[in-house]
């Protein structure tokens, strides 16, 4: 019969409170019988190694003296680093709120473990696609070299890994892994574990450890328990049992009762940094719209293209039928002439409808006689007019090209980033460009998974739909250690859907001037956010006319300022960290 | 220096012991050093290029079946040194060149044998002294001979941990004489001896004291000296006991026993990070010869008597 758990807590309790290393103190003794004698000076320096090592123990942060010389952390990552070392003991959860610098933070407390000589092997399990971001961030900021895992032998092999959660916790890695004794566990993105009925909270629980770290800016993203279960993989019973929890803390899935017992609770456990308190740190975003008119030429395609993709999609949409390319279509008149040729070739080589094949031919051919590209004209003095490095961002590859080779040929050194590049021509090209060149052209896929804090200057050449790209777009730049206000240009065609849009993100819902990550939860609450961009044609589409249009935009902007609301009347951890914020 | 004293970064007394800790480092280990302003500038030998640069200088090792070459660093001990146009790395605590010269310095140089170091000026003038006391005393005695001779102590350093939650670690360093087993607390003024590394003397007093007790009597004494504060075990032990009963009644509410896998776990996680202990390791070992005085006197009275006596010369 399996033994009861009171009946083993008194001898679990039974501790020796003074430990010798046995094993150690044979081999010394070994090691004088036998006169295996070292060189002397090797002993003097032993002695001041050990007293060296002792004296910066024993004082404050040993991860801070000798951090890079362009690194300087913030005051609150500082603090947090503190607070998992001295008053959490190295397991915690780091709930800042997006952009605050976690990875930082974690870095640090890594380091501080590794230094201090608690902690030799560490496993950082992040999402797939932030691996080598994650090792670049480690390298430069905190001076750690950690492996990033692309074989079954580096979980052996490398003391720091970096992999995927979906990759560590898959066979064979997973038996590989939970054989190892990790001292420290990292886990980003940890929302992945709010359930503990999923494979991924059941894989972390039973991962050995010493120290864990679990990183999320929205530890709870529906109700309470998630926290619950969040901060049971760090400290199993810190909260109470689950009944305990229920009962004391909860009322309702969302509402929290003795919100300062919680929250006191909380302070030994989790660590939230609030932009409301970090705001400082950020530059401003300033932003300027630039109004093109298109060329009598370029209004002719443009109408023509708009009001096919309107008649086409309402009889897609009654068909039931994909209507994305007709999405893209007028997403990409806004863009350049050549990227909507290009498209309106292949959709009529597809289609099978000899009518639709007639139209799209035509609306090809006026394509094809248009002269200029206002837009481009536009940017290009205005980049020459400048001493700054720029990041011009477009949503399309064929754009992407025509604005390098217009560029180049007006002298203006430029490079194209996108999504197809590899790895290492990522980094590459992010450091081409720091080092060499003036403008970096990159496409929305570009926009992910690279930091350009080192530019202040970027042109939104044509807008994506999604509000959350465009933030995607501007994080890229606006993130901590910028040191200069962020210049954003927005480049838009008069009469056009795109100015409509630009109307809707910068003046009603505030887009650009938003701080990052806010909008994340905000779209997420309002529409979802593959939708968002098929809900801004279906009002085009519904639309008679332009004025129409705009009214039925504005339904939009009231549903995300609602949404801001109700986000904030339904998150129980911003309440319970934000109430003077609020309150002033 | 005082490398006892804080330590902080800035501070240029600091500075100064790392600068020289670093210097003696890369001499003993042949490498040739140059001091230009705050910089060293280390034409490391195989033997550090290997320590230094390990991943570099094993594939090296692997690609060429031989050492890797030599290599020149460039070090600087101030953060704030303004750089020129070639970078250098900080030795500071925490950097990553740095904390391997220490690793290295502290996986080496774990058991030593050395001979304190006694000038003629030493040796007169403790005779002096000794004749002149011999002569004033009742009876009186006449030194007749003397000899400087090597007596065997044992100086152990130890490493010493305290644990709860977080961890903070101590050096003590003890000695033992090995011919009477007589135990000095404080093995400073044994550290400060000059030593070399042969002796220049003939005469040394066999130990009498097994090594082995020699050493464990070390460790009985400073486990003697090592016992937690009462108030700090004392909160520790609370802490570490109401950890445990919270996590015993979540286990409880999920039904687990005792013998589950992962409650056993987590209780070993939980007392590895909270049960307040004290860790103690040697660190050091030093078979230490130290020169005494030995001398025979002549006591005359009612007869005459030959005494011989040892005196310290340290």
């Amino acid at each position: 019969m399996a033994v009861q758990l009171s009946q083993i807590k008194a001898s679990t309790l039974e501790l020796p409170m003074v430990l010798v290393d046995t094993r150690a103190l044979r081999k010394t003794v070994e090691a004088l019988e036998e006169g295996r004698f070292e060189p002397l000076t090797w002993w003097q320096q032993h002695l001041t190694a050990r007293t060296i090592r002792n004296n910066s123990r024993a004082q404050g942060l040993i991860s801070l003296k000798s951090l890079p010389r362009d690194f300087i952390p913030y005051p609150h990552q500082l603090e947090t680093v503190h607070r998992v070392v001295e008053e959490m003991h190295g397991s915690a959860l780091l709930a800042d709120e997006v952009g605050l610098g976690k990875t930082i933070e974690a870095g640090l407390v890594l380091k501080e473990y590794l230094l201090r000589g608690l902690v030799r092997r560490a496993l950082i399990l992040v999402p797939a696609s932030l691996r080598i971001q994650w090792a670049r961030e480690l390298r430069e900021k905190c001076g750690i070299q950690a492996t990033v895992q692309r074989s079954e032998w580096e979980w052996s092999r490398a003391d720091l890994v970096i992999a995927s959660l979906e990759t560590a916790k898959r066979e064979p890695h997973r038996s590989i892994v939970l054989e190892q004794p990790w001292d420290m566990v990292i886990v980003d993105e940890a929302h992945k574990l709010k359930n503990r009925k999923t494979q991924n909270w059941q894989f972390v629980n039973i991962l050995p450890k010493k120290y864990m770290l679990l990183l999320t800016a929205t530890p709870i993203q529906n109700d309470l328990n998630e926290l619950y279960y969040l901060v049971s993989l760090l400290r199993p019973g810190y909260l109470g049992t689950k009944r305990h929890f229920t009962s004391r803390f909860m009322a309702g899935k969302h509402e929290v009762k003795d919100a300062e017992g919680l929250r006191q609770l909380l302070d030994g456990v989790l660590i939230r940094n609030r932009r409301g308190q970090a705001d400082l740190l950020f530059p401003k975003r300033v932003v300027h719209a630039e109004w093109v008119t298109l060329s009598p030429q370029e209004r002719e395609l443009y109408q023509t293209v708009t009001d096919f993709v309107r008649r086409r999609y309402r009889s897609l949409r009654s068909a039931r039928q994909n209507a994305l390319p007709l999405i893209i279509l007028q997403r990409e008149v806004c863009s350049s002439v050549q990227a909507t040729a290009v498209t309106l070739l292949n959709m009529a080589d597809r289609t099978e409808d000899k009518q639709i094949e007639r139209e799209l031919r035509s609306m090809a051919a006026i394509a094809a006689r248009v002269q200029q590209n206002s837009k481009i004209e536009r940017l290009i003095p205005m980049l020459q007019k400048s001493e700054q490095q720029w990041v011009v961002f477009t949503e399309f590859r064929t754009t992407q090209e025509l604005l390098l080779r217009r560029l180049l040929d007006a002298g203006i050194p430029a490079i194209g980033f996108h999504g197809e590049l590899g790895r290492g021509s990522r980094e590459w090209v992010q450091s081409l460009f720091h080092r060499r060149a003036k403008v970096l052209v990159s496409t929305q896929a570009g926009g992910e998974g690279i930091n350009l804090q080192f530019c202040s200057h970027a042109v939104n050449f044509d807008l994506p739909w999604n509000p959350m790209r465009i933030e995607q777009r501007i994080g890229r730049l606006h993130r901590i250690g910028q040191q200069h206000d962020v210049h954003i240009i927005n480049l838009s065609s008069v009469g056009t859907v795109e100015e409509k849009i630009l109307y809707l993100l910068q003046e009603k819902i505030h887009l650009f001037e938003r701080v990052i990550g806010e909008l994340d939860a905000i779209v997420r609450q309002s529409l979802s956010e593959s939708s968002f961009e098929g809900r801004i044609m279906e009002l085009l589409a519904e639309s008679e006319d332009d004025s129409e249009f705009e009214a039925k935009l504005q339904e939009i902007a009231d549903q995300v300022e609602n949404a801001k609301q109700q986000l904030w009347r339904s998150n129980p951890l911003d309440r319970l960290y934000s109430q003077e914020e609020h309150a002033t | 220096m005082n490398l006892t004293d804080s330590h902080d970064p800035h501070d240029p007394n600091d500075i100064e012991a790392i600068r020289r800790f670093a210097l003696t480092f890369f001499r003993s280990r042949n490498c040739e050093v140059q001091e230009q302003g705050d910089h060293l500038l280390v034409h490391a030998s195989s033997e550090v290029v290997r320590l230094l640069e390990e991943p570099w200088s094993y594939l090296w090792q692997a690609l060429s079946h031989g050492e890797a070459p030599p290599r020149t660093h460039r070090f600087r001990t101030r953060r704030d040194t303004q750089e020129t146009d070639e970078e250098s790395e900080l030795l500071a605590p925490g950097g990553r060149a740095f904390e391997r010269l220490l690793d290295a310095a502290l996986g080496q140089g774990k058991v030593t044998r050395g001979y304190a170091l006694v000038s003629s000026q030493q040796v007169n003038e403790q005779i002096m002294a000794l004749r002149r006391r011999a002569t004033r005393r009742q009876p009186k005695r006449y030194l007749v001979d003397w000899k400087v001779v090597q007596k065997p102590f044992l100086i152990v350093t130890w490493l010493v941990t305290f644990i709860c939650g977080s961890s903070k670690a101590q050096d003590r360093r003890n000695a033992i004489d090995l011919e009477n087993g007589e135990i000095l607390e404080d093995a400073t003024a044994l550290l400060q001896l000059p030593v070399v590394e042969t002796s220049l003397e003939s005469s040394t007093i066999p130990a009498a004291l097994p090594l082995q007790e020699a050493v464990e009597r070390l460790m009985g004494e400073v486990r003697q000296d090592s016992q937690p504060d009462p108030q700090w075990l004392a909160a520790g032990k609370a802490r570490y006991e109401a950890a445990l009963q919270r996590m015993e009644r979540y286990f409880l509410e999920l039904g687990v026993t005792a013998d589950d896998p992962e409650y056993v776990r987590r209780c070993e996680e939980l007392r590895w990070r909270e049960a307040p202990r004290v860790e103690i390791a040697p660190d050091t070992a030093a078979l230490l010869y130290v020169p005494y005085l030995q001398v025979r006197f002549l006591q005359t009275s009612m007869c005459e008597e030959i005494i011989e006596d040892r005196y310290p010369l340290f």
